[in-house]
């Protein structure tokens, strides 16, 4: 009875009205490159702190789950992932808009990350108590490993070369670990420059390296940024509910996935999407078109990223652990109304919760119609821009996003360089994916290996420190599985093609 | 073009570059005080060195194929075009930089406008028309003006105002 009455409370008309503009508002910004979902809570944070705890809370889960699917629409269309957890629909949202089926892939999206986000709320709603526990038993070892986990998919997915792809991966680890060291206040890699004393920007560095190369050939040749279709095709939206039928299971796990992922502090969004990305395309029977234009691609990566937003939630309000940089804001804000989060916080606040677990189901099916009318005319928006507009748009945009991050002309210095940098080690085949999230985990990696390097030194065990816990173990093996699986699948397949051969 | 480089040039040079980054992070490392800022990145150079040096056994080998994997993922760059102009990418770059440089000076919004107008022409490829030399200008001038006034006065972020002396 009191769920019915939660769920009535959630359905009120100005819990609504929140939902439906929390996603509305939470898109536009996540749209825009340089404007993350924590950025979009944050900046919509205040204006709830006068509301009641419920309707606070579910404002800010629309504004978060409609940030992170707005985030695709640059992806797709821009090659730009507008957040980083869009990091990997662009491998075939772009390739899909280059060939006149951006539309599609926009439709796509939008219907991968309401299941997405219906799996991942089901998840808070059902499971939470017991799987913030899981959260609880990753130590920082196994925070390391998690990302080297991360940055292994993503050299695995870059399979043209493995060696450059982890190379391109140190190089952000590296870049990460420029400026001022959080423990010990040692300026590292600065060589004298003001600059770089701030570090570098993981978000200026994500506009850089994936949007300055895209621009750089835009303007080098006469040829369309996109292929337009001879004719109008409207949403899709029959085909693409067809396409997500035909592939229901890609769907469903990649949202477990994202959800799962989504309960560990601080992996968010981008190592989610990649993850399940790795899984879709490993278990796909057209795995040859995943990075040319493979709808399940874009599917697997939006599901579990949305994923994320119900996964992020259950151990913030559980345990009080943000799941996701988001989640830290979201936590401020209920800490300012006197909230208190923790194990208790389903009992004693009970009406709160469950009236915002169903305030974002709510806002998560409304992101359906608004996601498709918001993506149908950004779609149309993007193939309509002539070219010389276009161009200087997006370049301004760059620029205005970066600044708007840290108030700092040398973050858009920065992003321009990067970018420029980004274009010529593109040539050279060391492809933007790799750096980026190496800069992007740099910080998890960097405090989990200090810390599990500090316990081990002290306990004389650096060895039993690093590799001999149960759950690193697990996730090691999962990296090498990851690295070196698909060239001995390949390596075996190949061998059994020849033997058929011969005689 | 490119692809030759990669095979014959390319490839041990650039692992000659990122071995020598490497290099200068371990050097580096040396002048901090405390092994809590230097065990994670000397530790990374080092791979990356290992790293360098496998990639130049790899093409010693022959077995540096960029691209020719299977399955391989094509996602950063947009494939080389047939005819490209090296002047309009050098103008994009140096509009941007130009931009972020003269911020300070010159205000976000004057060099908001500098910078959209250089990389219009740089990305004007049709032929100017009464219609498009008003229609583009126009059009970019209330771009810049609408993300300008959404971040200075919705989003409330502290864009540079410039240096004027009124």
């Amino acid at each position: 009875m009191a769920a019915f009455e939660n769920l009535f409370a959630a359905m009120s008309p100005l819990n609504f009205l929140l939902a439906l503009g929390g996603v509305i508002a939470g898109t536009i910004i996540g749209s825009l490159p340089g404007l993350t979902a924590t950025m979009a809570v944050a900046v919509l944070v205040p204006i709830t702190f006068s509301m009641e705890p419920a309707s606070a809370l579910i404002l800010m889960g629309a504004i978060y789950t409609g940030a992170i699917y707005g985030g695709a629409y640059s992806a797709i269309l821009l090659n730009t992932p507008g957040t980083p957890s869009a990091i990997a629909t662009t491998f075939d949202g772009y390739p899909m808009a280059k060939r006149g089926d951006g539309d599609l892939a926009v439709t796509l999206a939008c219907i991968a990350s309401v299941a997405g986000g219906l799996v991942g709320a089901t998840f808070l709603l059902v499971l939470a108590p017991p799987l913030a526990s899981v959260a609880l038993a990753f130590g920082p070892v196994e925070y390391f490993w998690l990302a080297i986990f991360g940055l292994s998919l993503i050299a695995a997915l870059s399979e043209g070369n493995l060696i450059k792809a982890l190379m391109g991966g140190c190089l952000g680890l590296l870049l990460s670990a420029i400026g001022v060291a959080e423990v010990s206040a040692d300026i590292r890699l600065t060589f004298g420059s003001q600059v770089l004393v701030g570090g570098i920007e993981t978000v200026s560095a994500l506009i850089g390296l994936y949007c300055v190369p895209v621009l750089i050939d835009l303007v080098a040749t006469p040829d369309k940024h996109l292929k337009v279709s001879t004719q109008s095709k409207g949403l899709r939206l029959r085909e693409a509910l067809a396409i997500s039928w035909r592939h229901k299971f890609n769907l469903v796990r990649s949202s477990i996935v994202g959800t799962l992922v989504g309960i560990l502090p601080g992996a968010g969004g981008s190592i989610a999407g990649l993850v399940a990305y790795s899984e879709a395309r490993r278990s796909s029977r057209n795995q040859e078109e995943f990075g040319k234009g493979a709808p399940e691609g874009i599917q697997a990566t939006e599901s579990a990223n949305n994923a994320t937003v119900g996964g992020g939630f259950i151990p913030t309000l559980v345990l009080g652990i943000p799941g996701t940089p988001p989640d830290a804001v979201i936590l401020g804000a209920l800490l300012v109304q006197g909230v208190k989060v923790g194990p208790n916080l389903f009992t004693s606040e009970g009406s709160i919760v469950y009236t915002f677990i169903w305030g974002l189901f709510l806002a998560t099916i409304l992101m359906l119609p608004t996601g498709l009318i918001i993506g149908r005319y950004a779609y149309r928006s993007i193939i309509a821009i002539p070219k010389a507009l276009l161009v200087p748009t997006v370049a301004f945009m760059t620029l205005i996003g970066t600044y708007s991050i840290r108030n700092s002309t040398s973050d858009v210095v920065i992003m321009v360089i990067l970018g420029a940098i980004g274009w010529v080690l593109g040539r050279l085949g060391f492809s933007a994916s790799p750096i980026v999230l190496g800069l992007i985990l740099g910080s998890i990696a960097e405090q989990g290996f200090v810390q599990a390097w500090t316990i081990g030194a002290a306990t004389e065990d650096l060895t039993g420190m690093f590799f001999g816990r149960p759950i690193s173990l697990a996730i090691i093996a999962m990296i090498v599985v990851s690295l070196f699986g698909p060239s001995l699948v390949r390596l075996f397949a190949r061998s059994r093609t020849n033997e058929e051969k011969q005689p | 073009m490119t692809k030759g480089i990669s095979r014959n040039l390319s490839t041990p040079l650039m692992a000659a570059i990122f071995a020598s980054v490497g290099a200068i992070v371990i050097w580096d490392t040396t002048t901090y005080t405390d092994a809590d800022s230097y065990v994670f990145p000397r530790t990374i150079a080092a791979v990356m060195i290992g790293l360098s040096v496998l990639l130049v056994i790899q093409w010693m080998l022959g077995w540096d194929r960029d691209g020719e994997g299977e399955g391989e993922i094509e996602t950063d760059i947009v494939a080389a075009p047939v005819a490209q102009s090296i002047s309009r990418r050098i103008a994009l770059v140096a509009a941007m930089i130009g931009a972020a440089l003269l911020m300070p000076f010159l205000g976000f919004l004057i060099t908001g406008l500098l910078a959209f107008a250089v990389i219009l022409f740089a990305a004007m490829y049709d032929p100017w028309t009464p219609y498009r030399a008003i229609v583009y200008p126009v059009s970019g001038a209330v771009i810049v003006a609408g993300f300008y006034l959404l971040f200075s006065q919705v989003l409330k972020v502290p864009l540079p105002e410039g240096a004027w002396p009124f």
